[in-house]
């Protein structure tokens, strides 16, 4: 069993964290969620019954850890010490040319996005997964994905609008 | 690869983050848990099938009354009748009626004339031997409730000019030889045939099952819950509760059980929580338990709708 895990982490690991990471800005707690992922797909296997591909599976698994995550009160505490933190720091000029390049990054502007919208960009550009499966992951409408895209799509062009990426360009799903 | 998904990941890093240490640490957790089945749903289940055939065992339906008494004719005639109640059987072996709302389609009989009329009847009836019963046009279970909370069971067989009286836990037979007694027996039942109409149940249960239908669809629109089995466990859970539910259904028909409202409360509340139960433990994510507890919903406002209608 271990090493057909071990397979499957090889191959699905990265994205897997990555994706989590996308959810909670946090390289540590998305280690922590991946593992529960693993985990839970270790324990659950049995109700894999390969429909979808193995990747859009744990995809989903680790939607749903990051979205049990976001509504946790260890998040929520967590943000409240952060805001408390950068309210604290002192705004000197070399700060606030910092944090205006961050802000320039196509990371930084996807952080900025409410989750409901991070999360389709995340799953149907970053992941390149198609608007059917981003629907079965989050339980909701097909429109809804591309409603939400569209308007995610909206966003990034405000907080982007030097840039030429794709996903700005076209709006066909 | 996209020059969006491109860019992403070098900000976010070129260098694998999924280390070996990670690896390490997920599969030290894997081999620390033991993989145990879970027994708890299916233990729950079990447990209240047994809770139900218990409750049919030590309730109402299973007890058998003890008291001691004489004859029908000194009882009626040393105390009132409280209230008695009345259906329709035809099985000799089975005896239907009980204390009002434990059996359905039963007649409560409260009124004062009501009651005058039986205990002129049972105070006029003669012992007889079994035997003499030959031809009767109404059979009638009929449960009485004395003053003193003492307890009848009697199966009655009327005619236009007499009636037979079974006293069901002696087995001892009476007759009532007086015409006038008998023919306004025999309208005050007959008086009672035409409310519990087949045409309202049918139409009842079609709206049910409209009602039933149109919830479903709404639940399964309102939280995107697929059609399909999650998988082939969760198919066959289904189908074993279905099996197991249609035959508890025979076997509640067949032994005529059916009218019995403790029993259709059972069942109903065995069926839609064992149904609950698979939905919530192999589709919660995606809401499946909703369709389950709506159904529920809907079956519990039916039955107390058709307990209303019948009534």
């Amino acid at each position: 069993m271990s090493e057909h895990l071990v397979a499957i982490m090889e191959e699905h690991g990265e994205y897997c964290l990555r994706v989590a990471y996308l959810y909670v800005k946090d390289w540590a707690m998305a280690e922590e969620i991946v593992q529960d992922v693993f985990f839970s797909y270790y324990l659950q296997q049995d109700r894999f019954e390969q429909r979808a591909s193995l990747k859009t599976y744990l995809v989903k698994i680790t939607v749903h850890k990051s979205h049990d995550y976001l509504r946790s009160w260890k998040n929520k505490r967590h943000q409240l010490l952060e805001k408390l933190h950068i309210g604290a720091s002192k705004r000197t000029p070399e700060t606030m040319l910092l944090a205006q390049d961050e802000r320039t990054t196509l990371t930084n502007a996807l952080f900025e996005l409410p989750i409901t919208y991070r999360e389709v960009v995340i799953l149907y550009y970053y992941q390149e997964l198609k608007v059917r499966e981003i629907a079965d992951i989050l339980t909701c409408a097909e429109n809804t994905v591309k409603t939400r895209l569209h308007r995610a799509r909206k966003m990034l062009q405000e907080k982007l609008a030097n840039n030429k990426w794709e996903v700005l360009m076209n709006d066909n799903f | 690869m996209t020059t969006f998904k491109e860019k992403l990941d070098q900000e976010l890093g070129e260098a694998p983050r999924f280390t070996k240490s990670l690896q390490e640490d997920i599969l030290r957790q894997v081999r620390q848990t033991k993989k145990t089945r879970r027994w708890s749903y299916p233990l729950i289940i079990i447990g209240a099938i047994v809770m139900f055939l218990l409750i049919i065992e030590i309730g109402p339906l299973g007890q058998i009354e003890q008291t001691q008494h004489a004859s029908i004719v000194q009882l009626a005639q040393q105390q009132s009748i409280k209230k008695y109640t009345m259906i329709y059987n035809s099985d000799e072996e089975i005896f239907k009626a009980g204390r009002p709302g434990w059996v359905i389609g039963q007649r409560v009989m409260e009124q004062s004339s009501e009651k005058v009329l039986l205990q002129q009847l049972l105070q006029q009836a003669t012992v007889t031997q079994m035997n003499e019963r030959t031809f009767f046009r109404l059979q009638r279970d009929v449960w009485v409730e004395f003053e003193k909370g003492q307890v009848m069971k009697l199966k009655m067989f009327i005619n236009d000019e007499d009636i037979g009286i079974v006293d069901y836990d002696n087995n001892s037979f009476y007759k009532v030889e007086n015409k006038d007694l008998a023919k306004a027996y025999l309208d005050l039942i007959l008086n009672d045939d035409a409310k519990f109409g087949m045409s309202g149940l049918i139409v009842m249960l079609v709206i049910f099952l409209a009602i039933q239908m149109l919830g479903d669809k709404l639940m399964r629109k309102m939280f995107n819950i697929p059609k399909e089995y999650v998988n082939s466990h969760h198919r066959r859970a289904v189908w074993a509760i279905k099996i197991l539910n249609t035959m508890m259904l025979m076997v509640i028909i067949i032994k005529g059980w059916i009218l019995f409202t403790v029993i259709i409360g059972g069942y109903l509340v065995v069926s839609l929580f064992s149904s609950i139960f698979i939905d919530y433990y192999y589709g919660r994510e995606e809401k499946r338990h909703y369709l389950s507890i709506s159904s529920a919903i809907v079956g519990l406002l039916s039955l107390i709708l058709f307990l209303f209608y019948i009534s």
